[in-house]
């Protein structure tokens, strides 16, 4: 019996530690934080480094995706790599899961994120992260499939069935219409944009919830799907870094804004996002 | 129904042999593992041990056994570096694996100890035989027998296993699957390449088993 004890009591100390794990990320920012905050070698580690490493979740397409060499390419990258040139450093792209990113980033698996990703999701996971100016703008928009003719708008979603990816700005719109009045009989989360379009096309559920370019790439490649064009929120992305990386983020938006300024990000722009 | 195009996969044929490496390689890097632990932990807890040893051992297999391998594997790799233990992926992804499947078959060594009769133990005794040369020499040889095809189960387990990885920053077979999918947006073609795959890395290992089972066996017959 006092064996038992003791073995619940070891189960009981190893789950609570690994429990204290889970959250204990946070704590660990807290404490990175005070180190430095006085001494913010963020920007300087990476340009001594000679190289700016960008985490990204090459699944969301025009954003960021692989390529048949197993490049990552797209907006962010381009994006990333056209900072990286401004600073004479190389930018690596860190082939990351999405819900991986801002674990990794506290790992110090890179820099920063740049993986279309809304400040709200960054500190929806944690409020211990560093954001810069949003660099892009972007609308969740209602996809259905094309024989749709009953959604015209998000207030026709009342009593429908809507997919979202699970964790990402669609999904807190999504979770949001409730809030606006409008009750979907069902909201299914799934882990990527491409899960719900399997589902639209399967006619399990009625429309999903996306970002506008991904809604737009997607109805490029397969006209079986219908874009309604009433965004039901509007949000930003932003680079995300670690918190207290105060000089990086700066450095950042210092580039972005020349890079908007000498055209070079326009010119990113029109060649991955241009909506036709 | 959607129609199959499988040539959409085409231009991504060549991204398969790098991922379908890393698969193989967390695949029989962890198993080797599970299997030098699940000898060690197996036949110790057979024993009667000190308390102590006994409690983590006891621990360390209900623990595995016991969470989702997709948690293990979050906590180790994004995790433990809260405790200023850094893992690469990969490594986080072997060691994982390993202590996995480790728990899961230390029981099953652990159950073929448990069935070599008792007088082998008997005749071993009356021979001269110390205890580490009994169980060294005489019980393991035999009961590993018993835990061939389990072990072999346990291999094609820890094959498909590996698909959980892909929660890690590593592109093994299933995360690249992902990765096409959300490039061209053809599932079907993908997933069932996939399926596949796996499917012919498993069933090799049964024939690998039988074989090694035929020679296991030789001086039963």
């Amino acid at each position: 019996m006092k064996r038992f004890k003791l073995l619940v009591m070891a189960l009981v100390v190893v789950l609570s530690a690994f429990a204290l794990a889970g959250c204990g990320s946070s704590d660990q920012k807290a404490g990175d934080a005070t180190n430095t905050g006085s001494t913010d070698a963020s920007l300087q580690t990476v340009l001594d480094r000679g190289v700016l490493r960008v985490g990204m979740c090459p699944e969301y397409p025009p954003f960021e995706s692989i390529n048949e060499n197993n490049e990552i390419v797209g907006f962010d990258p381009s994006l990333a790599a056209a900072i990286g040139k401004e600073w004479g450093v190389e930018v690596e792209c860190i082939n990351t899961p999405w819900e991986g990113l801002i674990a990794g980033l506290n790992n110090g698996d890179y820099d920063v994120i740049m993986s279309a990703m809304s400040p709200e999701e960054a500190t929806a996971a944690t409020k211990a992260v560093e954001l810069s100016e949003n660099y892009y703008e972007l609308a969740d928009v209602i996809v259905v499939r094309a024989d749709n003719t009953d959604i015209k708008s998000k207030e026709d979603l009342a009593g429908k069935i809507v997919g979202v990816q699970d964790a990402c700005s669609a999904a807190q719109a999504a979770e949001d219409l409730p809030n606006q009045g409008i009750k979907v009989a069902k909201l299914n989360h799934y882990t990527r944009n491409a899960e719900a379009y399997a589902e639209l096309a399967n006619g399990r559920i009625d429309a999903l919830v996306v970002s506008l370019t991904y809604a737009n790439e997607q109805a490029k490649n397969n006209p079986g799907y219908k874009v309604i064009n009433d965004p039901l929120h509007n949000v930003g992305i932003a680079v995300v870094a670690k918190e207290g990386s105060v000089a990086l983020i700066n450095k950042i938006n210092e580039t972005v804004n020349k890079l908007k300024a000498n055209g070079t990000y326009d010119e990113i722009a029109v060649q991955w996002l241009a909506a036709d | 129904m959607t129609n199959l195009d499988f040539t959409t996969l085409l231009p991504y044929i060549n991204l398969l042999p790098a991922a379908i490496a890393i698969t193989l390689q967390v695949g029989l890097g962890g198993f080797i593992l599970a299997i030098v632990l699940a000898i060690v932990v197996g036949s110790l807890r057979t024993r009667k041990l000190n308390w102590a040893v006994h409690l983590v051992l006891t621990a360390y297999v209900e623990f595995f056994r016991g969470t989702p391998l997709l948690v293990q594997l979050f906590v180790v790799y994004y995790g433990l570096p809260s405790f200023g233990i850094r893992i690469e992926p990969m490594i986080a992804a072997i060691v994982t694996m390993g202590l996995n499947s480790g728990a899961y078959l230390s029981e099953v060594v652990r159950a073929s100890i448990l069935s070599v009769d008792r007088g082998q133990y008997e005749a071993a005794a009356m021979l001269g035989y110390n205890s580490l040369q009994t169980i060294s020499q005489i019980i393991l040889p035999q009961a590993l027998r018993i835990a061939v095809p389990t072990f072999m189960n346990g291999f094609s387990s820890i094959i498909k296993e590996t698909s959980l990885i892909s929660v890690l920053p590593v592109v093994e077979l299933t995360k690249l699957g992902n990765q096409i999918y959300a490039k061209t947006y053809h599932p079907f073609e993908i997933y069932i390449t996939m399926a596949i795959i796996y499917f012919v890395m498993t069933y090799s290992v049964t024939f690998l088993a039988k074989w090694l089972e035929r020679r296991l066996s030789v001086w039963v017959n």
